[in-house]
C-alpha cells in the first residue's frame, strides 16, 4: 500500500512537472518609445563598421523566405548567394543605376551588390534560420566553417534536438514545453546567445520573423512594435527565440511563450491605445470598405486584451507559409505607430516610401520551398493513411493559402505598375520555387521531381544541401518577373534581363557548391552519408555451434545500431537465441530440449565508411535471460524411469560478442548488411520433478551469421 | 489602393494619422478606408485636420482641402490637430478655427467647388471628395 501511494506521488509529481509551463521569461518593457527597441526606422542603412556594404533606399529589396526546414534555409541561401554575386552602380544623387565614366560624373566608381541592397527579410520557419543568421553576421553566412553551414545546413540538428530532450535531465522538466529546449539549442549552437539588442546596433537588413498566435490565428512578428502591444521588451529576448517561435511546428515542438505585461505599466500610447494619432479606431469603421484593415485592427485589440498574459507563438507556416503578409502589409498599408513629439514612428510601410519617391526600384523575392510529395493514395481504394490525412489536412490549407497570397502580392504590386504617377517606380518581383526546375519524363533523371520529394526537417544530407543551394541560385537567375502588363515591360525579362538592363549590373561568379546532376539517380550513388545514424535490421542467421553441448541453429533475429560513418559508435543488440542440448538419458545420447537465450547486449564499435561500404568491428557485453524448453522425447526417457512431470529451467547467463559487419547503403534509408558474431554464454540448464533435480552446465558458445537489410530511422 | 490629393496654397507636408505621408499637390496613393489628414507645424491652416473616408481612383481622387489661416491656430489657443477620436465630432474646434464644421459626405462634396479653389470661403468646410464632382460643381456654380 506504501508503494502504491509513494508510486501515485512520483507519477503525479513526474507529470506536473513535464506538463508545467517552464519558459524562460520575457523582460517588461520599462517605457513606451518608438526612439528605442528593434525597429526598421531606427536601423542603419549601412553598417557603420566594417566591412563596409552600400546601401540605399533608392533601390529596396525585400526577401521573403518561406517555410520548411532545412531545405528552405538551404533555398533561401542560395538565392543570397546569388543577389551578391548581381553587382552594379548607382547615381546617389539621382538615384539611379549607372554606369560610370564621363558621361556620368555623378555614377560611383564602386560596385555594389545586391545582397548590399536588402532591406527587409521577412521570414518564416525554415526560412528564419537563414534570414536571422544573415541580418546578425552578414556575408559569414556564406562561410563553410561558420556557424550556419557547419552547425545548421549541414548538421542534423533534427538528432541533436532529440537528444537534448531524452539524454539530458536538466531537460526533463522542459517536455511539456519542448520549443524551449529548441531555443536553447538553437541560442548555444547557432545564434551564440545573442539578443535582439544585438541587432539593434546593426544595420539593415531588418528582419521579421513571423510566427502565429495559436489563439487567434493572427501573423505575430518578433519586432519591437507587436512587442510593445505586451509591453514587452524583445531587446532582450534571444534573438533564437524568434526563431524558434517562427518554427515552432505543432505537435513537434509544442510553442514558445511570450509574456505579457500590465499594459498600464509601460506608458503605451501607439495603436490601439485610444491616444492622439491612433489609427485603430478609423480602422474599425472600415469593414464594409477595407476588411483586411479592420481585422488589422481587431488583431491589434486582441493583443492589448490584460486577460491574455502569456501569449503562445506557433510555427509562422499556420498563419502564412511564405513569409509575404507582412510585405503585403506594408504595400498595401502606411498604418504605424507614431510619436510626433519625439518625431518618431515605429513600423515600416513601402507605401508610405514610396509616397516620398524614396524607393525608384523596387525588387520583391519570394522563396518558396514548397514541396509536392510523390503519393499513392490515389492508386488503391484505401485512401492515405491516418497520418497521411493528418498531413493533408495541414498542408493542403497553408499550401493553398500561400498561392492566395502570391496573388495578393502579384495583385497590389500591379496596382503600384498600373498607377501613373508612380510611372518612374521600376518593380522587379519573381518567386523562386521548384515547380520552374527542369522536368523529365523519368523521375529518376527529374530535378523537380528530386527536389518535390526532400523531406521537411532540420536534417538533410550535404548533396542535398549543396543541390538547394546551388539550384537557389540558378533559380533566381533564370527567375522570371511577373507581367504586369506595362508598355515598357513587354516580353519576359528574368532576373538576370534585370540586373544587366534595368540595372546595367553584371555577375560576379558565384560561390558555394555547384553539384553537376540534382536527381534521385545522382543521389543514389551519393546519399546515405550521414553523420549519425540509427539503423535498425532484420536480419536472418545462422548460428554454429562451437561445442558439442548445443547443436546449430537457424533463424531471424533484430539488430539495432547507433553509429557514425567513420568512427566510435554504440551497438545494442535485442536478440533471441535457441540451441538444442544434447544430454545421455539411460546411456542414451538425445536432445533433452532447447535452450533459449534472451539476450541484451550493448557496446562499442568503430566503423569505417568507404563509398557506399560500411565496416563495423566492435565489442558487445550483455546478459542472456535463459529458459529451457523440455524435449518430448527427454520426457519420455524420464518417464520410463519414473521420472514424471519434468520441468526445465535454464540460468541466465554473461554473453560476450566480439563482431564485425559490413553495411552496404542503397539509399539514404535501406542498407544491406552482414554480420558475423562470436556469441560466448555458459548458461546451467536444470531439469526438474519434485526431489529429482538434474544439472548440466551448457557451453553455448556459437558463431552467428546474419545477413538482412537495414533502415536508418534517423 | 486609393488615391488621395490634398490641397493647401503652399507646399506643405501632409500627415496621414500622425505620419507624415508625401505632400500637398501630389498624388497620394492610400489605403482604402478612413483616415485623418493634417499638415502638421506650423498650424497655420485650417480646419486643425481632416478625417475623411478615402476611397478615390487615381482618375477621381479623393480630395483634401485645407486653406491658410491667417493667425496660426495655435496662436488663438486652439488645441494642435487633434487625433482620430476627437476627430470625430470635429465641428466646435472648426467653427473655432473659423469653419463652420466638418461636413458630412454628402454636404462636402456641394462644396467641394469652393473647397478646391482653397481661398478663404473654401476654407470653411474641409472635407473629402473627389476632383470630378469637384470640376462639376464648379462648373454649375458657374
Amino acid at each position: 500500500m506504501i508503494v502504491k501511494r509513494q508510486a501515485r506521488w512520483v507519477v503525479g509529481c513526474s507529470c506536473a512537472v513535464l506538463s508545467a509551463c517552464a519558459h524562460r521569461a520575457t523582460p517588461p518593457l520599462p517605457r513606451y518609445d518608438l526612439t528605442k527597441g528593434y525597429r526598421f526606422e531606427r536601423l542603419a542603412k549601412e553598417p557603420t563598421a566594417p566591412p563596409a556594404r552600400k546601401n540605399s533606399d533608392d533601390v529596396f529589396v525585400v526577401l521573403a523566405f518561406s517555410g520548411g526546414g532545412t531545405r528552405a534555409a538551404s533555398l533561401s541561401t542560395g538565392v543570397l548567394y546569388e543577389l551578391a554575386s548581381a553587382r552594379f552602380h548607382l547615381n546617389p544623387q539621382t538615384g539611379q543605376p549607372c554606369t560610370p565614366g564621363p558621361g556620368d560624373p555623378g555614377c560611383e566608381t564602386t560596385a555594389r551588390s545586391l545582397l548590399d541592397e536588402v532591406d527587409v527579410i521577412s521570414s518564416v520557419s525554415g526560412g528564419s534560420f537563414a534570414a536571422a543568421y544573415y541580418a546578425l553576421n552578414g556575408s559569414d553566412i556564406f562561410n563553410r566553417l561558420g556557424r550556419f553551414q557547419k552547425d545548421f545546413l549541414y548538421y542534423p540538428l533534427q538528432r541533436d534536438l532529440f537528444a537534448q530532450a531524452v539524454y539530458y535531465p536538466q531537460n526533463w522538466r522542459f517536455l511539456g514545453a519542448r520549443a524551449e529546449i529548441a531555443a536553447h539549442l538553437y541560442d548555444t549552437r547557432i545564434f551564440d546567445g545573442a539578443t535582439y539588442a544585438r541587432l539593434e546596433g546593426l544595420s539593415r537588413p531588418y528582419v521579421i520573423l513571423n510566427g502565429t498566435d495559436a489563439t487567434t490565428g493572427a501573423r505575430f512578428e518578433f519586432s519591437q512594435e507587436q512587442f510593445d502591444l505586451l509591453c514587452s521588451d524583445l531587446s532582450r529576448v534571444p534573438l533564437a527565440r524568434g526563431v524558434t517561435g517562427s518554427s515552432a511546428f505543432p505537435g513537434l515542438l509544442n510553442s514558445i511563450a511570450i509574456d505579457a505585461h500590465d499594459r498600464t505599466k509601460c506608458g503605451y500610447a501607439g495603436p490601439g491605445s485610444g491616444a492622439r494619432d491612433d489609427w485603430v479606431p478609423l480602422a474599425l469603421q472600415d469593414k464594409p470598405i477595407n476588411l483586411r484593415r479592420y481585422r488589422a485592427a481587431q488583431d491589434v485589440l486582441a493583443y492589448r486584451d490584460p486577460k491574455r498574459t502569456t501569449l503562445h507563438v506557433l510555427d509562422g507556416g499556420l498563419a502564412d507559409n511564405i513569409g509575404l503578409r507582412a510585405v503585403i502589409q506594408a504595400l498595401a498599408s502606411s498604418d504605424q505607430p507614431v510619436d510626433r513629439s519625439a518625431n518618431a514612428r515605429g513600423g515600416w510601410s513601402l507605401q508610405r516610401m514610396i509616397n516620398d519617391r524614396k524607393i525608384k526600384t523596387l525588387v520583391v523575392i519570394t522563396v518558396n520551398a514548397r514541396t509536392k510529395h510523390d503519393s499513392d493514395a490515389d492508386a488503391h481504394a484505401g485512401g492515405p493513411s491516418t497520418i497521411g490525412v493528418l498531413g493533408a489536412a495541414s498542408g493542403i490549407p497553408m499550401g493553398n493559402y500561400s498561392t492566395d497570397t502570391l496573388e495578393l502580392l502579384q495583385s497590389t504590386l500591379q496596382e503600384f505598375a498600373d498607377a501613373k504617377v508612380l510611372a518612374d517606380l521600376r518593380i522587379f518581383t519573381a518567386e523562386i520555387a521548384f515547380e520552374d526546375l527542369p522536368d523529365n519524363a523519368d523521375p529518376a533523371q527529374s530535378e523537380r521531381h528530386f527536389f518535390d520529394n526532400l523531406a521537411t526537417s532540420f536534417e538533410l544530407q550535404p548533396y542535398e544541401v549543396d543541390c538547394l543551394i546551388d539550384r537557389g541560385e540558378r533559380l533566381l537567375k533564370n527567375a522570371p518577373n511577373a507581367q504586369f502588363g506595362r508598355t515598357k515591360d513587354t516580353g519576359k525579362k528574368t532576373f538576370a534581363d534585370f540586373v544587366t538592363t534595368d540595372l546595367k549590373g553584371e555577375f560576379d561568379p558565384v560561390g558555394g557548391p555547384h553539384p553537376a546532376a540534382c536527381n534521385d539517380n545522382a543521389a543514389k550513388k551519393l546519399l546515405g552519408i550521414r553523420t549519425h545514424y540509427i539503423d535498425v535490421g532484420v536480419e536472418f542467421g545462422s548460428s554454429f555451434a562451437r561445442s558439442g553441448d548445443i547443436k546449430s541453429q537457424h533463424g531471424p533475429g533484430l539488430a539495432v545500431r547507433v553509429t557514425r560513418p567513420n568512427g566510435l559508435s554504440a551497438i545494442a543488440d535485442f536478440g533471441s537465441q535457441s540451441f538444442d542440448v544434447r544430454g545421455a538419458v539411460n546411456g542414451a545420447n538425445l536432445t533433452l530440449g532447447a535452450v533459449g537465450l534472451r539476450t541484451l547486449t550493448g557496446g562499442l564499435a568503430y566503423t569505417r565508411r568507404v563509398a557506399q561500404l560500411e565496416a563495423t568491428a566492435g565489442f558487445a557485453v550483455g546478459y542472456g535471460f535463459g529458459h529451457f524448453d523440455v524435449d518430448d522425447a527427454t520426457r519420455e526417457a524420464f518417464g520410463r524411469q519414473g521420472v514424471f512431470g519434468l520441468t526445465g529451467d535454464a540460468t541466465n547467463a554473461v554473453v560476450l560478442s566480439p563482431r564485425v559487419s559490413l553495411w552496404q547503403n542503397l539509399s539514404s534509408r535501406w542498407a544491406l548488411g552482414a554480420t558475423a558474431t562470436y556469441v560466448h554464454a555458459r548458461p546451467t540448464v536444470q531439469l526438474t520433478s519434485g526431489p529429482f533435480v538434474r544439472e548440466q552446465t551448457v557451453d553455448a558458445t556459437a558463431i552467428r551469421v546474419s545477413a538482412g537489410i537495414g533502415f536508418k530511422v534517423f | 489602393m486609393a488615391f488621395a490629393i490634398v490641397t493647401f496654397p503652399r507646399v506643405r507636408r501632409v500627415f496621414m494619422d500622425g505620419a507624415p505621408e508625401g505632400q500637398t499637390g501630389e498624388t497620394i496613393i492610400v489605403q482604402r478606408g478612413h483616415h485623418v489628414f493634417d499638415l502638421g507645424d506650423p498650424q497655420d491652416y485650417t480646419p486643425p485636420s481632416v478625417p475623411a473616408v478615402v476611397t478615390g481612383t487615381e482618375d477621381d481622387p479623393t480630395i483634401i482641402a485645407f486653406a491658410a489661416a491667417s493667425v496660426p491656430l495655435a496662436a488663438e489657443g486652439v488645441a494642435a490637430a487633434p487625433g482620430p477620436l476627437e476627430a470625430a465630432a470635429p465641428a466646435k474646434r472648426a467653427r473655432r478655427g473659423g469653419a463652420k464644421k466638418t461636413a458630412s459626405a454628402p454636404r462636402r462634396r456641394k462644396t467641394a467647388a469652393r473647397l478646391r479653389g482653397g481661398g478663404k470661403s473654401g476654407a470653411k468646410k474641409g472635407a473629402g471628395t473627389s476632383r470630378r464632382q469637384a470640376t462639376a460643381k464648379r462648373k454649375k456654380t458657374r
